[in-house]
C-alpha cells in the first residue's frame, strides 16, 4: 500500500516545484515562528532560578525563562523577585577546609519586592510545586505558592487567563525528589504514583494548548544522579586524602539502620553532619559505631525504584507532548552528558561535581547561574528547531572570565 | 524543590584533583611549511618540475641529478604570521576580540649537492618542512587561555639524497627523511571557585619536550619530454615522532588561602614525564612547467595526507588520570600553485605567482592553537646571479579566509579568525 500514497508525495512535490503553485498543506501543519509576546513559565524550583537553596532575586535574574525573555527582547518579562538574603537564606560556603562546611549566608530572610504587580508573573514556577500542585494548588500559608501565586489562582490558571502566545512547562521534579531529600522513596507519599503524573502533566499540557500558545516543555533528569545524592561515598574516607579508609586492605562500609550499607547504596548530603560527628561510622575505623538514620541513605532498591520511576515519567512527558506536537528539551540527556563527560566552556570542564564542578550550586540540586546559563541554551536549541529565533545565551560572564560589558 | 539547611558536609581535599585534570590540552596541526628556498618561493612554491636548484632536496629529489659539480644553496625565510580572533556566543561572546603576540619563526634551509657521476649526484638537505609558533597576547588574561596560550614547533629535517639520471631527460631521486622534533605548549589550569562558583586560574601548566627523532624517505622524478617541458612527481613519506618531555604546574594565585592551599595539594609537584606522538602528514606533489622563450611558467598541486592527524593522545606516564586524547579529525587536503617568470637578462630575473591551500582542519578543531582556515597566497620574487653565483629573493603574502568555528568548535571557544603571515625569504647559491 505504500505505492500510491509515494506517488502522491511525487506529486505533491512536484507541484510543490512548479512556479507560482499554492503551499502544499503537509499533514501537520508546520507551526509559524514563536512569538515571545506573551510569554508566561509554569515549573517548580529549577524554571523559578532557584540557587543554593534560595530563592532570591540576584539568581533569579538567571532563571531559564527569565534568559529566554531576554534574548528574546521580551521587555516586561516579570519574576516573584525575592529581595537579599533571599528565602529561605542563601547557602555560602563558609569554610573550605579541614572539611567543607555550607550554610545559610544569614538568620534572617528575603522578602517578596513586587508582590504588587497588577497582573500575574510571567514567571509562575513555584518552587516545591509539583505537577498537580501546577494545576491545583492556590496558595500554602505564606510558602512560595502564596509568594508567586498571590491569589490570583494556580499557576496554569494564570497562565491560561493571561492569554499566552508562547508557555515552557519544565515540571515534574518534586514528583521524584522529595523521596532523595527524606532519603525514602515511599509510593503516594514522597513518590507521585505514576499514573497521576501522567494524568496531571496530560492535562497541564492539554490547558495550555487549548489556549492556542506554543508549548515547549522539558523532561526530568535522574534525580539519584545529583550531587546531593551522589558526593559522599558509602565507606568510610579519610578526610585528608578523601581516599576510602582501608582496614585490613578492605574499605569499611558506613552503617545504616540494617548494618553495613551494601553496594549501591547513596548516602545524601544531609548525612554530612551526621559523619563529621562520628556517627555512621564503626568503631574500628574511629567512629561511634551508631548507625545511620533512613533519611539520609538511599538503599540499592530506592535508587533503582528511582531510576526507573524517572524513565517512565519521562516516557510519559515524551508520548504527551509528541501526541501534542510539543517539542521537549531533553535535560535528561543533558545531565548524563555532564555526569560522564563534562561540559566544556572555552577549554573548561565544567563536571557534576559538589562545590568545583560549576553547574550544580552548594545545595547539591539546583543548578548554579552558569548551570542555568547553559541549560538556557539548551532551550533555546530546542526553540530555535520549533521556529524560535533566539540567539545563545552568553556564557562569558556566569563563568567569571569575561566580563559582562565586553561579552554582550 | 528546598533542600534540609544548615548541612555540614565532610569532603576531603582530594576533591579538587578531579577537577584540576579535567582541561582539554593544547593541540597542534595544520602546520606544514613551504619555504623552502627562495627561488622556488617567487613560483609561489610551484617548483616540483622544475626542481633546478639545490631545493630540489626539498621539493624533488630527482631534480639534484641534472646539478652539475657541487653546488650549495643557502638561506632563511622570515616568516611573521598573525592571528586575531573575534567571539561569538556562548563563548566568549561578542565583543571578545584577542590576538596573537607576533613572533618570528626563521625557518632556515640548506641544500649540498655533489656529482659524483656524470648521472649520480648526491646530496644533503636541511630544512624545515613543518613548523608552528602561536602566541596569544595578554597570555594571563585571555579568554582562549585554558586551550591554549602558546604553542611551538621546532625542529628540521636532516635529508641525504641521491638522485640518478635514467636518460638525458628522466632522472629519479631518493632520500632518507631523518626529522628532528620538539613540542612546546603553554596553557592555563582552570578551577571553579567554590566560594564564587567562578572559573578561576589554578596553575600554569607547561609541555616541553626533548629534541625527537622520527625517520621516514622521500622520492621523485623528473622528466623532460622537450626542451621546453618538465614534469615532475614528488613523494614524502609520513613520519612519526614519539616525544618524550616534561609537564610543570606552576600554582597561580586564586586570592583565596584555603583554595590555594588545596591547589598545591592537588597538583603534581615537580615535574612529570609526559609522552606524546604526531605523525606528520605524506606531501605527494605533482607539477608541470613550461618555458616559451624568457618566459617560464609552472603549475603544481600537492596533497598533504593530514588524515594522520586524528587524535592527539598525551600521556602523563606517572599520573594516567591527567592523560588525554585529543580529537583532532584532520583531513587530506590540496595546495594549488601557480608561478610565472620572465628573464630580463642574463642578470636579472623576476617571477611571481599565487597558491590557494586547502585547511585540513574541520571547524570543530578551529582553536586557538592552530586556527586554522582556507588560504590564498600572492607571491613575489627575483634573482641576481653572475657567474657560479646566484641570489634570490622571494617574499608571500599569506592571506588567510576568516573562519568560524560554526558554533562546533570541541571546546567551545566560539568566533572567527583571521590569519595572516608575511613572509621573505632569501637564498645564496654558488656552484663550485
Amino acid at each position: 500500500m505504500t505505492r500510491p500514497r509515494r506517488l502522491a508525495a511525487a506529486a505533491a512535490a512536484l507541484a510543490a516545484l512548479a512556479p507560482g503553485a499554492p503551499p502544499v498543506s503537509a499533514q501537520t501543519p508546520t507551526p509559524g515562528p514563536i512569538s515571545f509576546s506573551a510569554y508566561y513559565s509554569i515549573g517548580d524550583s529549577l524554571a523559578a532560578g532557584y540557587v543554593n537553596n534560595s530563592l532570591v532575586e540576584t539568581h533569579q535574574a538567571n532563571s531559564v525563562p527569565a534568559l529566554l525573555a531576554r534574548q528574546a527582547g521580551v521587555a516586561d518579562f516579570q519574576q516573584p523577585l525575592v529581595t537579599e538574603p533571599g528565602i529561605p537564606p542563601e547557602y555560602v560556603l563558609r569554610q573550605l577546609v579541614p572539611t567543607p562546611i555550607v550554610g545559610p549566608k544569614a538568620v534572617s530572610t528575603g522578602a517578596p519586592r513586587n508582590s504588587g504587580l497588577g497582573r500575574s508573573f510571567n514567571n509562575l514556577a513555584v518552587p516545591g510545586a509539583t505537577v498537580a500542585d501546577a494545576l491545583g494548588r492556590t496558595g500554602d500559608n505564606g510558602g512560595f505558592h502564596d509568594i508567586v501565586l498571590r491569589g490570583r489562582g494556580a499557576q496554569v490558571a494564570q497562565a491560561v487567563a493571561a492569554r499566552p502566545s508562547f508557555v515552557t512547562v519544565w515540571i515534574g521534579n518534586n514528583d521524584l525528589l522529595g523521596a532523595v531529600i527524606a532519603g525514602r522513596a515511599l509510593e503516594g507519599v514522597t513518590v507521585t504514583p505514576a499514573a497521576e503524573f501522567r494524568a496531571a502533566f496530560e492535562q497541564v499540557i492539554a490547558a495550555l494548548q487549548a489556549t492556542g500558545a506554543r508549548v515547549v516543555a522539558a523532561n526530568l533528569p535522574d534525580v539519584t544522579g545529583i550531587p546531593y545524592a551522589t558526593t559522599l561515598q558509602r565507606v568510610v574516607v579519610n578526610a585528608q586524602t578523601g581516599q576510602p579508609l582501608l582496614v585490613d586492605g578492605q574499605p569499611v562500609p558506613l552503617l545504616g539502620p540494617a548494618g553495613p550499607l551494601p553496594p549501591g547504596t547513596l548516602v545524601t548530603l544531609a548525612a554530612g553532619a551526621l559523619l563529621a560527628q562520628g556517627d555512621g561510622i564503626p568503631t574500628t575505623a574511629g567512629g561511634r559505631g551508631t548507625p545511620l538514620p533512613d533519611e539520609v541513605i538511599l538503599d540499592p532498591g530506592e535508587v533503582s525504584f528511582l531510576q526507573d520511576r524517572v524513565n517512565a515519567n519521562n516516557q510519559a512527558i515524551a508520548e504527551i507532548c509528541q501526541a501534542a506536537g510539543v517539542p521537549v528539551v531533553d535535560v535528561n540527556a543533558f545531565y548524563r552528558a555532564v555526569l560522564s563527560g563534562g561540559y566544556v566552556v572555552g577549554g573548561v570542564v565544567l563536571t557534576n561535581n559538589f562545590l568545583t564542578g560549576g553547574v550544580i550550586s552548594l545545595d547539591g540540586v539546583h543548578p548554579t547561574d552558569l548551570g542555568y546559563a547553559i541549560l538556557a541554551n539548551e532551550w533555546i536549541r530546542v526553540i530555535n528547531q520549533a521556529g524560535g529565533e533566539l540567539d545563545p545565551v552568553n556564557l562569558g560572564p556566569y563563568t567569571g572570565l569575561v566580563t559582562a560589558a565586553a561579552g554582550n | 524543590m528546598p533542600t534540609p539547611s544548615g548541612q555540614s558536609v565532610a569532603l576531603a581535599a582530594a576533591l579538587l584533583a578531579v577537577s584540576i585534570a579535567g582541561a582539554a590540552p593544547a593541540r597542534a596541526a595544520g602546520f606544514a611549511l613551504f619555504e623552502q628556498g627562495a627561488r622556488g618561493m617567487g613560483f609561489a612554491g610551484a617548483f616540483t618540475a622544475q626542481a633546478s636548484d639545490p631545493s630540489a632536496i626539498f621539493h624533488n629529489a630527482a631534480g639534484i641529478a641534472f646539478l652539475r659539480g657541487k653546488q650549495i644553496y643557502l638561506g632563511g625565510t622570515l616568516v611573521a604570521p598573525s592571528s586575531t580572533f573575534e567571539g561569538a556566543s556562548p563563548f566568549p561572546g561578542e565583543g571578545v576580540t584577542e590576538k596573537t603576540d607576533a613572533g618570528l619563526l626563521i625557518p632556515p634551509s640548506a641544500y649540498y649537492t655533489h656529482a659524483l657521476a656524470p648521472d649520480i649526484v648526491a646530496g644533503v638537505g636541511v630544512h624545515v618542512p613543518f613548523g608552528l609558533r602561536s602566541r596569544w597576547a595578554n597570555p594571563a588574561a585571555y579568554s582562549g587561555r585554558f586551550i591554549s596560550r602558546s604553542a611551538e614547533l621546532t625542529g628540521f629535517a636532516l635529508n641525504p639524497t641521491l638522485a640518478v639520471k635514467l636518460a638525458d631527460r628522466l632522472a629519479v631521486g631518493a632520500g632518507l627523511d631523518l626529522r628532528f622534533s620538539a613540542v612546546k605548549l603553554e596553557r592555563s589550569v582552570p578551577l571553579v571557585n567554590p566560594f564564587t562558583q567562578r572559573v578561576v586560574d589554578a596553575a600554569a601548566l607547561d609541555l616541553e619536550s626533548d629534541m625527537s627523532t622520527g625517520i621516514g624517505f622521500n622520492l621523485g622524478v623528473l622528466a623532460r619530454p622537450s626542451e621546453t617541458t618538465s614534469v615532475g612527481l614528488a613523494y614524502r613519506h609520513k613520519v612519526k615522532v614519539d616525544y618524550e618531555g616534561a609537564a610543570t604546574f606552576t600554582p597561580t594565585p586564586t586570592g583565596n588561602a584555603q583554595l590555594d592551599a588545596l591547589v598545591v595539594s592537588a597538583l603534581p609537584p615537580g615535574t612529570q614525564p609526559v609522552t606524546t606522538s604526531v605523525t606528520f602528514p605524506a606531501i605527494a606533489s605533482v607539477g608541470l612547467a613550461q618555458r616559451w622563450g624568457r618566459w617560464l611558467f609552472e603549475v603544481d598541486v600537492n596533497w598533504y595526507q593530514w588524515s594522520t592527524f586524528d587524535r592527539l593522545a598525551i600521556d602523563f606516564t606517572e599520573r594516567p588520570d591527567l592523560s588525554e586524547v585529543i580529537v583532532e579529525d584532520y583531513g587530506d587536503a590540496f595546495q594549488y600553485r601557480f608561478g610565472l617568470e620572465r628573464e630580463l637578462s642574463e642578470t636579472w630575473f623576476v617571477r611571481g605567482g599565487y597558491f590557494w591551500d586547502e585547511t585540513p582542519s574541520p571547524p570543530a578543531s578551529v582553536s586557538p592553537l592552530l586556527s586554522d582556515s582556507n588560504r590564498h597566497g600572492i607571491a613575489l620574487g627575483g634573482t641576481w646571479n653572475r657567474g657560479r653565483l646566484r641570489l634570490d629573493a622571494g617574499t608571500w603574502l599569506v592571506l588567510g579566509v576568516e573562519r568560524s568555528t560554526a558554533g562546533v568548535n570541541r571546546d567551545r571557544y566560539e568566533g572567527s579568525y583571521k590569519n595572516r603571515a608575511f613572509t621573505f625569504g632569501l637564498s645564496l647559491g654558488y656552484e663550485f
